[in-house]
């Protein structure tokens, strides 16, 4: 019981925070396979589904899972162990002292629809294009004894929302459809 | 009782307060082991609790069937004022010892199940047939004797009438009250609720009312004048307190279960009478009532009995002093730049940079030469010494010619530090001597505090004004704006202690933690404040706060697995109220 605290800052925490710095550790599952083992996400036939409707799916079961705080489930929707998506990659902006690069932590907009994909010439890539609203995440410091002790209640970050464009790289493999990469470029400062 | 019984031997029969020979977070309380818990429970659970005040009789005779929502259904048939019988989820029949206490319409009936670690504190509204049970046990946690407790919310089932739609809820209408209590053991407690999560209290009769300590605590509203409070004294004896108050009247009524220092089981029912001694702000927003307490971007709990506990020794566990000098050969950080600390700090002052002076200390302190190369960069030497010593230093003005500073002490054995607080307008000086290691932890840093006089060329110093310690501080609560995301609640609770908060993200207060602390004066409205984050992290932390612009500036002094870091700390204030508690406090005649 009493020892949650411990159990939070230790596993759950950490795991939702590091998740896109590391994402595309253990990638071998398809997107099918994944969906399949969501349980309510949809499953389809990928030999006769058109590769647009893959990528949907994909993209819908990526914000789903995020926005879920499914974390652990979120890596084998990535195609490769050493890709690390660029989401911060635009963020080079000032941040307050101590402030962690940060992390998307919820997507909201269009209903989740992707608004364009540009499927490359061989149909073994692609590009989709999502408008959205973001609420970003960015954790304090974490060596300091009272970030630590507001990391145990759920706290040691700041957030806050930004509207952008998320930009997502989609690969084909042998098995199926998978993120290959992300970057976010806000459209207001 | 709890209070211990002075013999007639010796300066004991003349002694009125109760000093402990270690206070509450220094006791090595044993870690008992399952069957001696047990073996300790055992009459308990027969004879029910004792109380000073006579049981009431209220339900003797009586039989209730209280339902509770995803909780026990328990059955009770009151043979007695002080014998039931339980039947759990309509079970067998178990005949325990009880007792209960009635405030108005609220009865709080207490016992233990025999063969068992655990047992029920029930609450009932004879009005509404609203009830709560905290069901409560032993051995739940990897130090037995800390109590575990489930709070489950329901009603008396009353034949042939429709079972209430309402319930008793968890609630933030009792976050920032604060209460003498006197119960009818003779015990005497202060307790303040600036939290959701956690209470502060400080043992007037049980350990002197020298420091304050918090617990992790439930609030409970029963109706819009009675709640139900309670606490574990989580990393110390985990002795539980719970009881229902009444606010119009201030009344309580209550339990008390758990062992102390020497392990002897307390398990009684008390009475007790309050004052109210102030009310400070909550900072929920105003729709916000605290039916429910989210835990930001943590997961909501779920095991039985699981709330957030802040464990500070699980987190900072102690270092020998081989692995405290490993740490400090490896790292060793002064003023680093990127601390989330110092956010909000007052700008760096260039005030001493070209100075020389020397800062005179009584009563045995340091006497230190300094040449102030720059804003950051000094020499400094004992007086007397030939050699100068250059260290990085950082310096603020908190207030007009009054300068605040620290460094290092380098070739100190202990790795020692001074934060040095010079008001020029007055020739006057304290300074905080910090070094790492106490008698209980390599890792743990000390103090000293000094005062005496600074002498410069044009200055002349006072022959006997100094700056000297001060309560007027003490019953205060500001709130601390570090950085975004990082703010924090002071509770001045004592003349040699403080409580700090940490805000959940609805702006209720959250995990707490407590240490000893100083309060020295150094102008009207301008304070020096120090604090040790004893059996914890091992923090000392010095701030001058300025209680015109609410503003402070400060420094951290800590050692841990990372090395040892000197940093600043800086931040806005905001006044959240006072506690009239000094009066409770300083020496007296009984």
């Amino acid at each position: 019981m009493s020892n949650s605290t411990r159990k939070a800052s230790g596993t759950t925490f950490v795991e939702r925070r590091t998740f896109i710095r590391n994402a595309g550790a253990a990638l071998s599952a398809t997107v099918v396979a994944s969906t399949a083992a969501a349980g309510s996400e949809p499953t389809s036939d990928p030999e006769t589904e058109p590769a647009e409707d893959h990528i949907r799916r994909l993209h819908h079961t990526f914000v789903e899972r995020l926005n879920g705080g499914r974390y652990d489930e979120l890596l084998e929707l990535f195609a490769r162990s050493d890709i690390q998506p660029r989401r911060v990659a635009h963020f080079d902006r000032e941040l307050p002292e101590g402030v962690l690069p940060p992390v998307h932590d919820y997507f909201v907009g269009h209903e989740q629809h992707l608004d364009t994909i540009e499927m490359a010439p061989d149909r073994r890539s692609a590009t989709a294009r999502f408008h959205c609203l973001t609420r970003m995440e960015a954790e304090l410091s974490p060596t300091l004894p009272l970030i630590e002790m507001a990391r145990q209640q759920g706290q040691g970050a700041i957030q806050w929302w930004e509207a952008g464009v998320l930009e997502t790289a989609y690969v084909r493999s042998a098995s199926g459809w998978q993120i290959g990469g992300l970057a976010f470029r806000p459209t207001a400062s | 009782m709890d209070a211990r019984v002075f013999t007639a031997e010796g300066a004991a029969s003349v002694q009125k307060i109760n000093y402990p020979k270690e206070q509450m977070h220094r006791i090595q309380y044993t870690k008992l082991t399952q069957p001696q818990i047990g073996q300790k429970l055992t009459q308990a659970a027969i004879t029910g609790p004792t109380s000073a005040t006579p049981l009431s009789d209220a339900l003797a005779g009586r039989s209730l069937k209280i339902n509770t929502d995803g909780g026990p259904q328990l059955t009770y048939t009151f043979k007695s004022r002080n014998k039931l019988v339980l039947q759990e989820q309509g079970g067998g029949r178990l005949e325990c010892g009880y007792g209960a206490l009635t405030l108005d319409e609220v009865t709080l009936f207490s016992h233990l199940i025999p063969g068992s670690q655990r047992g029920y504190t029930v609450v009932i509204d004879q009005g509404s047939n609203l009830a709560t049970v905290m069901e409560v046990w032993f051995s739940g946690y990897k130090d037995n004797r800390e109590v575990q407790r489930e709070l489950h919310y329901g009603y008396v089932d009353v034949t042939g009438k429709e079972p209430p739609k309402e319930r008793h809820a968890l609630t933030n209408r009792l976050e920032g009250k604060g209460y003498h209590w006197r119960q009818d053991t003779g015990i005497q407690t202060l307790e303040i609720y600036p939290s959701v999560l956690y209470s502060t209290f400080v043992e007037l009769t049980r350990f002197g009312g020298e420091l304050c300590f918090c617990g992790p605590s439930d609030y409970v509203r029963l109706d819009d004048e009675t709640f139900l409070y309670s606490r574990v004294e989580a990393e110390f004896s985990g002795t539980m307190t719970v009881y229902v108050l009444d606010l119009n009247r201030v009344k309580q009524v209550g339990m008390r279960l758990g062992f102390d220092e020497q392990d002897t089981l307390h398990y009684y029912l008390f009475t007790g009478t309050g004052e109210l001694l102030g009310q400070i702000a909550h900072f929920e927003p105003f729709d916000d009532h605290g039916e429910k307490i989210s835990l930001g971007n943590r997961p909501p709990p779920t095991g039985k009995g699981e709330r957030p506990v802040y464990r500070p020794l699980l987190t900072n566990p102690a270092m020998t002093k081989a692995e405290v000098e490993e740490a400090i050969a490896k790292n060793t950080s002064v003023f680093a730049a990127r601390n989330p600390m110092a956010g909000n700090s007052l700008p760096a002052s260039s005030y001493l940079a070209g100075k020389e002076l020397t800062v005179r200390y009584d009563d045995g302190g340091p006497t230190l030469n300094y040449k102030f190369d720059t804003a950051n960069k000094l020499h400094w030497r004992r007086d007397g010494e030939a050699q100068w010593r250059e260290e990085s230093y950082q310096a603020w003005e908190p207030a007009p010619d009054v300068i605040f500073f620290g460094h290092l002490l380098g070739g100190a054995p202990d790795h020692d530090s001074v934060s040095i607080a010079i008001d020029f307008e007055n020739a006057l000086t304290t300074c905080v001597h910090g070094w790492i290691g106490t008698k209980y932890m390599a890792n743990e840093a000390s103090r000293k505090t000094w005062f005496g006089v600074v002498e410069m060329e044009g200055l002349t110093a006072p022959q006997y004004r100094r700056h000297q310690f001060t309560d007027e501080l003490v019953g205060r609560a500001l709130t601390w704006n570090y950085s975004p995301g990082l703010t924090s609640m002071h509770v001045y609770t004592t003349p040699h202690s403080f409580s700090w908060i940490i805000f959940l993200g609805s702006g209720a207060g959250g995990l707490e933690w407590s240490g000893p602390a100083q309060y020295v004066k150094l102008r009207d409205d301008l304070y020096l404040f120090n604090w040790l984050e004893e059996a914890c992290n091992g923090t000392l932390g010095i701030l001058v706060i300025n209680m015109r612009t609410l503003h402070d500036c400060g420094i951290g002094y800590h050692c841990g697995k990372q090395g040892l870091s000197l940093s600043g700390i800086g931040a806005q204030a905001r006044h959240a109220g006072s506690y009239d508690i000094r009066r409770f406090y300083g020496p007296k005649q009984a």
